[in-house]
């Protein structure tokens, strides 16, 4: 009689047991997940801002440039009609204007490009970071495009929630 | 002894009054505690966003605020708050701006400084150009920084603070905008609520 009321006793304990087991070792499975960069990068809304910036900043430059050349192509034409140095001398002096000018913008713009990937790059890493600890991921793995993932099932690509976490992050918003 | 009916609809009735009343947008509170509610990022009206090594924080300042913050509770008379509420104006909305290193001691402004040049044109930076730097969107909508001003710790504390004031743009959620030039971290943006939409508790005065 004893034994009809410990067996279901036993049995849920051990049911328990099982069950505890089972969540121990599911727990201990790390949770993966992997990003396809590029593709993170393009979509990155701050990368976009920042581009427009930059190509502003160049259609700028070029506009300067341009008028420099326009009146070097007048001087060089004025010149070839008939030869005055002092034309001579201001035509060269616009020349050194334009190549130093030329210089110039490209190290800026060089420049501009370094500090807009710096900072990209640090909104990006935060963003990612902040998603995997969100979602409790152990490994996020990049998948930088140069074949060093060669494969992976698609229900670990992770590369487009993580594009809506990273722009939602960056307008402030709760992601 | 039989109930009259009566009195049990005029006791609910009252029971219903006073439920009502406590949720009602009126709930007064003392100054601390309005304080508490309006630090509360749970609420809206305080945003942490942490970007590489710098953790940039955006603080509303209701006028309620403002005033429970400036004065002791003694001296805060209906009269008092009044007086600071006109003095405040209906055409500003006022924010604090702090940046703070995210994990290390070093100061922003050592963490942010290669040399020393550097470290004096961040103050610079700082001090004047970066009013421009800072404004509100309200949708399409921007609100330009009116007040500003960097409060200088002299590296007395790691951490940089700023003090500001926006065109008023009422009944619309705001987003704060940094647009960084010298931490090397982009644009900044935190979303707030906006204090009118918000059941701000009202400030109790003796």
């Amino acid at each position: 009689m004893m034994t009809h009321k410990i067996i279901p006793g036993l049995l849920m304990a051990l049911l328990l047991l099982v069950g505890l087991g089972l969540l121990t070792l599911y727990q201990s499975i790390p949770r993966t997940a992997y990003v396809r960069l590029h593709r993170v990068y393009e979509a990155f809304e701050l990368k976009k801002d920042l581009e427009a910036q930059l190509l502003a900043s160049d259609r700028e430059a070029q506009f300067t440039l341009d008028s420099l050349d326009v009146q070097l192509q007048a001087l060089a034409a004025a010149l070839q009609q008939s030869e005055d140095g002092p034309q001579r001398e201001r035509y060269q002096a616009l020349q050194q204007q334009y190549a130093f000018l030329h210089q110039q913008f490209k190290e800026d713009q060089n420049q501009l490009a370094r500090e807009m990937d710096e900072k990209i790059w640090t909104q990006l890493n935060q963003y990612v970071d902040d998603y995997a600890e969100e979602w409790g991921l152990d490994y996020l793995i990049g998948a930088d495009g140069s074949g060093t993932i060669m494969g992976g099932r698609e229900r670990l690509d992770a590369t487009e929630p993580i594009i809506e976490f990273i722009n939602r992050s960056y307008h402030g918003f709760e992601p | 002894m039989v109930l009259n009916p009566n009195w049990i609809l005029g006791l609910l009735a009252g029971l219903l009054l006073i439920v009502a009343a406590s949720w009602s947008k009126t709930s007064s509170s003392t100054p601390r505690d309005l304080i508490d509610w309006v630090e509360d990022p749970a609420h809206g009206l305080h945003v942490d966003k942490t970007l590489g090594p710098y953790r940039f924080s955006v603080q509303a300042k209701p006028p309620a605020y403002i005033i429970a913050r400036e004065s002791p509770p003694e001296a805060l008379t209906s009269e008092r708050v009044a007086e600071r509420r006109r003095q405040l104006g209906e055409e500003m909305d006022y924010y604090n701006f702090t940046i703070a290193p995210a994990q290390s001691s070093r100061s922003v402004l050592q963490t942010a400084a290669q040399q020393e040049a550097d470290y004096y044109a961040l103050i610079d930076y700082f001090s004047y150009a970066a009013q421009d730097d800072f404004y509100l969107l309200h949708g399409a909508d921007t609100s330009r920084c009116l007040l500003y001003q960097f409060v200088r710790s002299y590296e007395l504390a790691p951490q940089l603070e700023f003090t500001m004031a926006f065109e008023r743009q009422p009944q619309s959620d705001p987003t704060f905008v940094y647009d960084d030039r010298v931490l090397g971290v982009g644009t900044v943006k935190t979303r707030l609520r906006s204090a009118d939409l918000l059941q701000l508790p009202t400030l109790k005065t003796p």
